[in-house]
């Protein structure tokens, strides 16, 4: 690497660039890591990769009057690393995240945004789906996972501090982006299921509060695989209510957040498991669903005896969630080990949104 | 505190509370929304893991201030105290 750079700069051309990126540190307009400067002439690039016009409006926050256009996001794409190719797909991300709306990254319990891509375009521009898909080092989805996070901090001005209110924050605000691994994948994929062609290109969006790894590589029964997700996605903080007892206002881990969601990324290896049993994809999020909860006991323990589960006995079963739909299954990762992770948080998810061609 | 803004810009007066945690969010909200010297009431925090009797405690801290940011001085008792 060092006999390739010395080829190409001097150590002059070297120091302005770091000159250049401290400026960028000082106007405030980074993570905490370094951006690459968006000069016109790189934004331009990017820009040459849509037929969109630079001032057109992709996702508005009325509520702090400030709007995201075709331009800013370019810009924002150029500071996180992008490739100009990648912004297109970048410009349905910012689409799709509009209809989550900005106001959801001020909350305390700092969302994240987790960002699945399906179909062609993850081969066009080497989105990586399978391993280490969560994890750094694969340009496409690190740094679209990060233009979205740097479009918040400087478009929208949600910084800790000030508007971003998270008590803690997760490492995946810097970026979550991952494809889809359809090419191992028993079942239809996620842009199908919802509706979109299987030949197109597109992006989903769901908050993700946190991440939580599962590892279950002792059985090949995809009840007990399946439970092992339904209990993992049950834990006890996951699901916040407000409820009125006994004279005390509680706010407690417990019971029933209508709005909770969870993207389920199953690995290869589960997911081949699972369909080999028999399950389809919608018997597998009917299993999660019904399963995916706590008895009333436990919220009783946990502190809250609310509304909801009033006059139920401790070995009720309380579900999490009102609805199927709030489970989404992705296959994606590596095929290598009995490994899932969840993305928990809320739902319903954004998109698909289609991702346009040049 | 958006919210509490706009009331005023529609000419409604309105006062927001909020926890003390949170005064560097209202000051960033307020300057956001154009109103860089708009005043909150701020009570202790926290609020959501109070019982009824902590909840009363707040709303007393809340209720001068309150009052004070919407220009009313003929109120001198907490009802209820």
């Amino acid at each position: 690497m060092a006999s390739q750079t010395e080829t190409e700069f001097t150590e002059d051309d070297l120091r302005k660039a770091r000159r250049a990126i401290e400026h960028c540190f000082e106007s405030g307009w980074t993570d905490g890591l370094p951006v690459v400067p968006p000069i016109p002439e790189f934004v331009d690039e990017f820009l040459a990769h849509t037929r969109r016009a630079p001032g057109q409006v992709l996702c508005t926050a009325p509520h702090l009057q400030r709007e995201c256009t075709v331009r800013d996001a370019a810009a924002n794409a150029v500071m996180a690393g992008c490739k100009p190719e990648y912004f297109q797909t970048f410009i349905a991300v910012v689409e799709a995240f509009s209809k989550i709306g900005p106001v959801m990254s001020q909350s305390t319990t700092g969302r994240a945004f987790a960002i699945v891509i399906n179909g062609p375009v993850r081969g066009r521009i080497g989105i990586n789906c399978t391993h280490n898909i969560l994890g750094p080092g694969d340009r496409a989805n690190s740094t679209i996972g990060r233009a979205l996070r740097l479009v918040l901090l400087n478009v929208f001005d949600i910084r800790p501090h000030a508007l971003d209110q998270s008590t803690h924050g997760t490492p995946s605000k810097y970026c979550l982006c991952f494809g889809e691994n359809q090419e191992e994948s028993p079942w239809e994929p996620l842009h199908v299921e919802l509706g979109s062609p299987r030949e197109a290109s597109t992006v989903t969006i769901q908050q993700a509060r946190s991440t939580l790894h599962i590892d279950h590589r002792t059985t090949q029964v995809p009840e007990e695989i399946l439970y092992t997700i339904a209990r993992s996605m049950s834990y006890a903080g996951h699901q916040t209510a407000s409820a009125s007892a006994g004279g005390r206002i509680l706010q407690t881990s417990g019971v029933f957040h209508k709005n909770l969601g969870c993207i389920v990324v199953l690995g290869p290896e589960h997911a081949r498991h699972i369909s080999k049993g028999g399950w389809s994809k919608q018997e597998v999020i009917r299993f999660l669903f019904e399963h995916w909860g706590s008895s009333a006991g436990e919220l009783r323990r946990c502190g809250g005896e609310l509304d909801e589960i009033k006059g139920l006995s401790d070995d009720a079963f309380v579900p999490a969630a009102a609805v199927p739909e709030s489970i989404k299954v992705v296959v994606a990762g590596a095929n290598n080990a009995g490994e899932s992770t969840l993305l928990l948080g809320y739902g319903p998810c954004a998109g698909p949104r289609l991702i346009e061609e040049a | 505190m958006a919210d509490g803004t706009i009331f005023e810009e529609r000419g409604l007066q309105a006062a927001a509370v909020i926890t003390d945690s949170f005064h560097a969010t209202a000051r960033a909200m307020a300057r956001v929304r154009g109103f860089p010297d708009y005043r909150v009431a701020a009570v202790t925090n926290p609020i959501g893991s109070l019982d009824m009797d902590g909840v009363r405690q707040r709303a007393r801290e809340a209720l001068p201030q309150v009052l004070e940011i919407l220009g009313i001085t003929d109120i001198r008792d907490v009802p209820g105290e």
